[in-house]
């Protein structure tokens, strides 16, 4: 199995579409701290305390409010929702560091998506250069070819999305301590980190799903395209039909998942929790490779 | 000892709102070991599903498929790093250079980069190994396939339509390589409907004809088994000839221009003086011999493709 798999990661790190996607995304990630650097400017001290002085006196009068049930609507906690960033208190040119978190939970949608996309290529370039017939004849039990590539798929991802999103990080910490405000907020990097890793964790689901539907279909397209269509236009159907159904939703519970909160778009009676988003989004992907891995033995390669 | 062995395998398509196509219909095989086999049949006969089933990347319909003692598909994965293939063309990743496809692979059974370098040699693709493939021509990309194949050091190659798009040095070059290998105590399973290449490289031959094995053995026999023993002579009067003949005891035919005779190449002289005798003067005398490509096209005579 190890041999198999080091041919698998072999085969990954050699394709060309993760390595253009890691240029492409280290290219706009540069773009847009240059432009955020050329718009930003460092406020002097006296602005900042000033600032952080309005900003306690806030925190103060709004958790002396009394609110039923110690939760806000959004299903952060009374202290999250009653702490604004320091940036709402500056001149609106100036790059806070604590608003990172917020940019890599906004920036997640991309790398899911690009977790699909590496997930759906590695399986599906081998039915598309027939090379499955080549590897086939060299390692001929299918079960684990296919949990090679699953695992190659996780790796894969996992170092993709968190390598990106530290440089992203480490960029917008730049930004922040040349060009803005970089007093971070207690718990801050914490925050940030574990965003990364469910950013992260989340993206290689995505890859799993894609990686599924492609070795089913034996097509990239057909495994983008028909993770398109479910996301934008069933999810969408099923959402403003049978609302109940959401928290079932890949949607819902992968924004639970990503934001490390409660969720809840459509229903307000119930949210979606972060661990049945995990459990729910784990159970999806288990049924898309059972599926993938009992088509796989059975079809035949032609 | 057989290292291919195939009963009554059967292997039918099932097509959704269409009848089923039957590739293989009850083909029985056996490949005894080294040298070099040739599977010939015409396109459509079944040569590359019955390759495919060996290889276990398509399950049989019904019949038993065996692979160096291993019946496949349960036990191949015992007997898959003795075997080197080719299935159709090669298939490599385009946009990967020559060398790292075969590294790939060869991290699957623990080949290292000397085989691959060595495998790459072989086959006269050393200075071209860290191009990308799509930049190969038709024949070099063949030869990777060879060297892909090679880079188990297998005990047995099977190789689909090796010399397919090769230009006449390519096939020359792939000729010899085949010898070669098959010298060298290795089974070359070949398939090929290239019948002049078949039959300067392999020592065995079967011929596949709607999913059937319709003529196996060794490539003498199958020629004789069609009708390939006799004299052809040439004479100026082909009718006295052939009563002259006949009178003496020897059953002989005009065909076209020349004297068919069943009679076993020894007796050569005996025409001579016979027709000298009766003052006709033989212009030719020869073995009445036939090609493979005879052969092979009154065997599979109709058979226009797909079975059924």
């Amino acid at each position: 199995m190890i041999p198999l798999l080091s041919s698998e990661l072999l085969r990954a790190r050699s394709r060309k579409l993760v390595k253009v996607l890691l240029i492409v995304a280290v290219v706009g990630i540069t773009v847009g701290v240059v432009i955020g650097a050329i718009n930003s400017h460092k406020p002097s001290a006296a602005v900042v305390a000033r600032a952080q002085a309005q900003r306690q006196a806030d925190i103060k009068r709004c958790l002396a409010t009394p609110v039923p049930g110690g939760q806000t609507s959004t299903g952060t906690t009374r202290e999250e929702g009653c702490t604004p960033p320091l940036s709402a208190y500056l001149p609106a040119q100036s790059f806070d560091v604590n608003a990172i978190g917020d940019l890599l939970r906004g920036t997640s949608v991309n790398l899911i998506v690009m977790g699909w996309l590496v997930g759906a290529s590695l399986a599906g370039a081998e039915w598309a250069a027939g090379t499955m017939t080549t590897l086939l004849t060299w390692e001929p039990r299918r079960i684990r070819v296919l949990l090679a590539k699953l695992v190659a798929v996780i790796v894969t991802v996992l170092l993709l999305t968190l390598a990106l999103q530290l440089f992203l990080v480490g960029m917008l910490w730049l930004l922040a301590a040349t060009r803005g405000l970089n007093v971070p907020d207690a718990g801050l990097w914490r925050g940030v980190f574990g965003s990364m890793l469910r950013v992260s964790a989340i993206s290689a689901v995505a890859g799993l799903f894609g990686m599924a539907i492609a070795m089913y279909t034996r097509s990239v397209t057909a495994a983008m395209a028909s993770g398109f269509i479910y996301l934008a236009v069933i999810e969408g159907l099923i959402r403003g039909y049978k609302p109940g159904f959401s928290r079932y939703l890949v949607g819902d519970n992968a924004a639970a998942w990503v934001s490390g909160h409660p969720f809840s778009a459509t229903d307000p009676s119930y949210s979606v929790t972060v661990a049945h988003a995990v459990v729910v989004l784990l159970i999806y992907s288990a049924l898309l490779v059972t599926a993938a891995a009992i088509s796989f033995r059975s079809r035949d390669v032609t | 000892m057989a290292v291919i062995t195939i009963e009554g395998l059967r292997k039918e398509y099932r097509r959704f709102r269409r009848p089923s196509t039957v590739a293989v219909d009850g083909l029985d095989l056996e490949v005894p070991e080294g040298g070099v086999f040739g599977f010939l049949g015409p396109n459509g006969a079944g040569k590359t599903t019955t390759i495919r089933c060996l290889l276990g990347l398509v399950h049989p319909s019904v019949g038993n498929v065996q692979l160096l003692g291993a019946d496949v598909p349960h036990a191949l994965p015992q007997v898959i790093g003795r075997v080197g293939s080719i299935v159709e063309s090669p298939a490599l990743f385009p946009r990967f250079s020559g060398r790292r496809n075969l590294e790939i692979l060869g991290r699957i059974q623990g080949v290292g980069p000397v085989a691959v370098a060595d495998s790459l040699a072989r086959v006269g693709l050393a200075e071209r190994g860290d191009d990308m493939v799509k930049t190969y021509s038709l024949g070099m990309k063949q030869r990777l396939g060879i060297a892909a194949a090679l880079l188990k050091d297998p005990a047995i190659l099977i190789l689909d339509e090796p010399a397919n798009g090769l230009d006449p040095a390519g096939i020359v070059e792939v000729r010899g390589l085949l010898k070669s290998l098959g010298a060298e105590g290795r089974t070359v399973f070949v398939s090929s409907h290239i019948l002049s290449e078949v039959e300067q490289t392999a020592d065995r031959v079967a011929i596949l004809a709607r999913g059937r094995c319709v003529a196996t053995g060794p490539v003498h026999e199958v020629l004789a088994s069609s009708g390939g023993e006799g004299m052809v002579a040439r004479v100026e009067d082909l009718a006295a000839g052939e009563r002259t003949l006949r009178a003496a005891g020897m059953p002989a035919t005009v065909d076209a221009d020349v004297l068919r005779i069943s009679v076993p190449a020894s007796e050569g002289a005996a025409i001579t003086r016979t027709l000298a005798a009766a003052g006709l003067y033989v212009s030719e005398l020869r073995p009445d011999e036939v090609d493979l490509e005879t052969v092979f096209l009154e065997l599979t005579k109709g058979d226009s493709g797909d079975v059924r």
